[in-house]
């Protein structure tokens, strides 16, 4: 030390001798009394610094265990006597079963009043704890660091566990209150949540060999209560049968046991406790809930989203997907169920019309109605389904898959589908029908594309399309060509070049054969006028339709076959190697016929303007007959005779009276015919809805093209 | 404000007849915003007694415990602590603790006095023991 050795050699003398002045015996006592006086509250009468002295000399004379064993005694002493003096009087009465009522209360408070003593008590030990710490500091620093054996303060919790909370029979009814005043609350009476609080904290406080005595003590048996209790209400209130009910009360159940361990429990215990009710609640009833009469399809039904979406939140709870799982599920066979009521009402409707009375054209317009209806609930519950999906179900993708299979089975389940949808676009896209403006339309067909897309049997689909849209576009019925373009359009979007290219082709030929009008009239002009219009829309055959394309013609009397010559000649001098083949089913004619009243213009198909024709000289011909004179195919020629002998307008009278059209009968020119109107037009009967007859032909032909595409693309395999 | 300052504003006061020059000291007390209650008396054994800024005093773990008025002993009620150790110990004590508070936020480096040349080795020892009982 340099001090030291600026004055040479100091002297350093020895401190005084702090020795004992009175035995360690009597120091002792003096401390024991200070410390008993401490616990008595009665720290101001004593010197701090008199018995920290007193401490000190004893563990600097080495009896530091002799004191450290002795304050224990004395803790544990105290302890012994506030346990008897302040908890035992306040023991609750043994806890008798849930009751209601005024019992509840009471046994709410005497709980309470039991809880308040341990945790008076607690604050007293704490209370002295930390002033004897204060005064054994010494024997802390020194003692029990170098005896290895905790410092005191832990000593007075660890006293405090073994005295108080696991001391029999405070620990049995210390946690038997806690729990009974949870389950108080559960059932809906009012505890004071301070107290249990409190004593939850101590015993979060209290630790012994690294495990916690709340986790080691309390946790468990709350669990267990808690499965059990939830157990029991899951099953007495799926009795009720009112899933929106019983969700509403897991809901809630969650959210108050959550709030429970945030308040007064500790937030170790939440997750358990939400994994249990979940378990207790959801998981073991996922069937009941969605089934029950109340369940999904209910809610479905009445549109309940609030309760739908309850549904689906708490289900994704369930853990492993399991409870989402069962949602789809269900929704998906609640879809399923609800498409198969949507495919009978289709298919039932003209099962009712067999009996007599619906007959010809209502049986035709019944069955449009059906496909349109069932389309048209298709959509409803798509759109319902969509709308849940995004309200209630936060669009879950797996969700909206699960739905859309459901679509896909129902719709292809029903072997009429791609008739149906084409049928409903045909209605969509046709003239005349319900004014509709342009965004309307847009807005049905971008619909119908949905439904398209779970179409399978689209090769089907297009072909009905193309029948559909080539009726529309021969006989000029198509309200705007721009919808069908970009319906068209749209489908390419879904499908691909390849898939629409035939029906670009058919809009080609349209055109084309439209600019070709004015061609051939200067042709006319040329080689000498005929004695009519006469204008002509070449198709090219693979385009179009093979029911079109492959119709029989029939035979065209002289004045016609004068203009189809000319035709002939015309297109034969522009075009070479090309064939055409004349259709007269699908044109249609302008003609005046005069009848005994008044002359009427009458625009009718051009097959039944040939059958017309043969009626020029003679006024009865029997079907043979006209048979024998058009060239009419059966099927062909009884739609024509039907049109004009059983319409509205009837232009030849049949004998005998009827609606059906049989070989044999007799049909004669109506002179007689009366009608305001100096224009008529008479409809073919139009053949939209295919007969069982056709849809089998269908079935065949579309077998038949699938047969080809598959030996192709084998084909392209084994190369 | 320098140790030496802080140990001349400790007012320093003889009680009883023995006078001892190299200890007693006459300060005034330089704080004087400082409320009463602020200071502590501390008391030697011999019958000197000091009086500190709360703050210095509590530098001391013990002396803090001592004036703690939640324990509420009975030092904290008469805002007076007894030393059991001579005068001379006490001021050496109350002079180490005014250091320890001016130095306490100030990086070890930075400090450039050094307690130990201020210790006379006459009372090292006695100091020594005096600095284990108050846990200073």
């Amino acid at each position: 030390m340099s001090m030291a050795a600026r004055r040479g050699k100091p002297k350093i003398r020895p401190p005084r001798k702090l020795g004992p002045d009175t035995s360690i015996k009597d120091t002792w006592t003096k401390l024991a009394n200070a410390i008993r006086e401490i616990q008595n509250h009665n720290a101001s009468k004593l010197s701090f610094e008199e018995h920290y002295r007193y401490a000190y000399n004893m563990v600097l004379h080495k009896h530091g265990d002799q004191l450290y064993n002795g304050v224990k005694g004395l803790i544990a002493e105290h302890l012994d006597q506030l346990a008897r003096d302040t908890i035992v009087p306040t023991f609750p009465r043994t806890s008798g079963s849930s009751s209601r009522g005024a019992e509840a209360i009471e046994r709410a408070m005497e709980g309470d009043r039991f809880l308040k003593a341990v945790k008076g008590v607690w604050d007293d030990h704490t209370g002295s704890m930390r002033k004897l710490k204060d005064v054994l500091k010494y024997m802390d620093r020194s003692y029990t660091t170098s005896a290895g054996v905790p410092d005191i303060y832990e000593v007075g919790l660890t006293l405090f566990l073994q005295h108080i909370v696991r001391a029999t029979p405070i620990h049995t009814h210390l946690i038997a209150t806690l729990l009974s005043q949870v389950q108080l609350e559960r059932d809906g009476e009012t505890i004071t949540r301070s107290t249990v609080r409190e004593c939850v904290d101590i015993l979060l406080r209290l630790s012994i060999n690294d495990s916690n005595v709340y986790l080691a003590d309390f946790e468990p048996e709350f669990l267990r209560r808690s499965a059990d209790f939830y157990k029991l209400e899951a099953v007495t209130m799926l009795e009720k049968g009112d899933s929106a009910l019983y969700l509403r009360n897991v809901e809630r159940r969650l959210i108050e046991e959550a709030d429970r361990t945030a308040h007064y429990l500790s937030s170790m215990t939440t997750n358990p406790l939400q994994d249990l009710l979940v378990e207790q609640l959801l998981s073991p009833h996922l069937s009941a809930i969605l089934d029950a009469s109340t369940g999904l399809t209910s809610m479905v039904d009445t549109e309940k989203v609030g309760d739908l979406r309850r549904l689906y939140t708490l289900l994704l709870r369930v853990p492993e997907n399991i409870g989402r799982d069962a949602l789809r599920l269900a929704l998906r066979i609640d879809i399923e169920e609800r498409g198969k009521a949507v495919n009978q009402s289709a298919t039932e409707t003209p099962d009712n019309d067999e009996d007599p009375k619906g007959k010809g054209k209502a049986k035709e317009s019944n069955a449009l109605s059906s496909a349109l209806r069932w389309v048209q609930d298709t959509l409803d519950l798509k759109d319902k389904f969509d709308q849940l999906l995004a309200q209630a179900f936060g669009n879950d993708l797996s969700v909206q898959t699960s739905i859309n299979e459901a679509f896909q089975s129902f719709i292809n389940a029903t072997p009429r589908a791609p008739e149906f949808l084409s049928l409903f676009i045909d209605e969509h896209l046709k003239k005349g029908t319900k004014a509709k403006t342009e965004d309307e339309i847009d807005q049905a067909l971008e619909k119908t594309i949905i439904l398209f897309r779970f179409l399978h049997d689209k090769d089907k689909f297009e072909r009905y399309y193309k029948n559909h849209l080539a009726r529309r576009m021969l006989y000029g019925r198509s309200a705007s060509d721009d919808a069908e373009k970009g319906m068209v359009a749209k489908l390419k979007v879904e499908m691909g070049f390849q898939f629409t290219q035939k029906l670009e082709g058919m809009f080609t030929d349209m055109r084309i054969s439209s600019e070709g009008a004015t061609t051939f009239r200067n042709y006319l002009n040329r080689h000498g006028a005929l004695p009519f219009d006469l204008s002509v829309n070449v198709l090219t055959a693979s385009y179009w339709p093979q029911a079109i394309a492959a119709a029989s013609t029939c035979t065209f009397n002289s004045t016609l076959a004068v203009a189809t010559s000319t035709f002939q000649r015309y297109y034969d001098s522009r075009h070479s190697g090309r064939r055409l083949t004349w259709q007269g089913n699908l044109g249609h004619a302008d003609v005046r016929v005069r009848f005994k009243a008044r002359t009427h213009d009458l625009n009718v198909s051009t097959q039944a303007l040939v059958v017309l024709l043969l009626f020029e000289d003679v006024d009865e011909l029997s079907y043979e007959d006209i048979q024998a004179g058009s060239g009419l195919a059966d099927a062909e020629l009884g739609r024509t005779l039907q049109s004009l002998a059983c319409g509205k307008f009837r232009i030849l009278l049949k004998t005998p009276k009827g609606r059906e059209v049989n070989p044999g009968d007799i049909f004669a020119f109506n002179d007689g015919f009366t009608c305001p109107l100096a224009k008529i037009k008479i409809m073919q009967v139009a053949s939209k809805v295919e007969s069982p007859r056709e849809r089998e032909e269908t079935q065949v032909q579309v077998d038949e093209e699938r047969k080809h595409v598959v030996e192709v693309s084998r084909l392209r395999r084994t190369r | 404000m320098t140790v030496t300052s802080v140990v001349r504003d400790a007012v320093i006061a003889k009680r009883g007849s023995k006078t001892n020059e190299s200890i007693v000291k006459t300060g005034r007390i330089l704080l004087s915003t400082m409320a009463e209650s602020d200071f502590v008396l501390l008391e030697s054994e011999d019958g000197f007694t000091f009086s500190v800024p709360r703050k210095v005093a509590c530098a001391s773990n013990i002396l803090k415990s001592m004036l703690d008025e939640e324990a509420a002993f009975s030092e904290s009620t008469t805002n007076s602590c007894k030393i059991q150790y001579r005068g001379v110990i006490v001021l050496k004590i109350v002079e180490y603790l005014a250091y320890k508070v001016q130095y306490q936020d100030v990086n070890a480096e930075d400090i450039t006095e050094d307690f130990s040349e201020r210790i006379d080795p006459y009372i090292a020892l006695e100091l020594l023991t005096a600095a284990d009982f108050l846990d200073t």
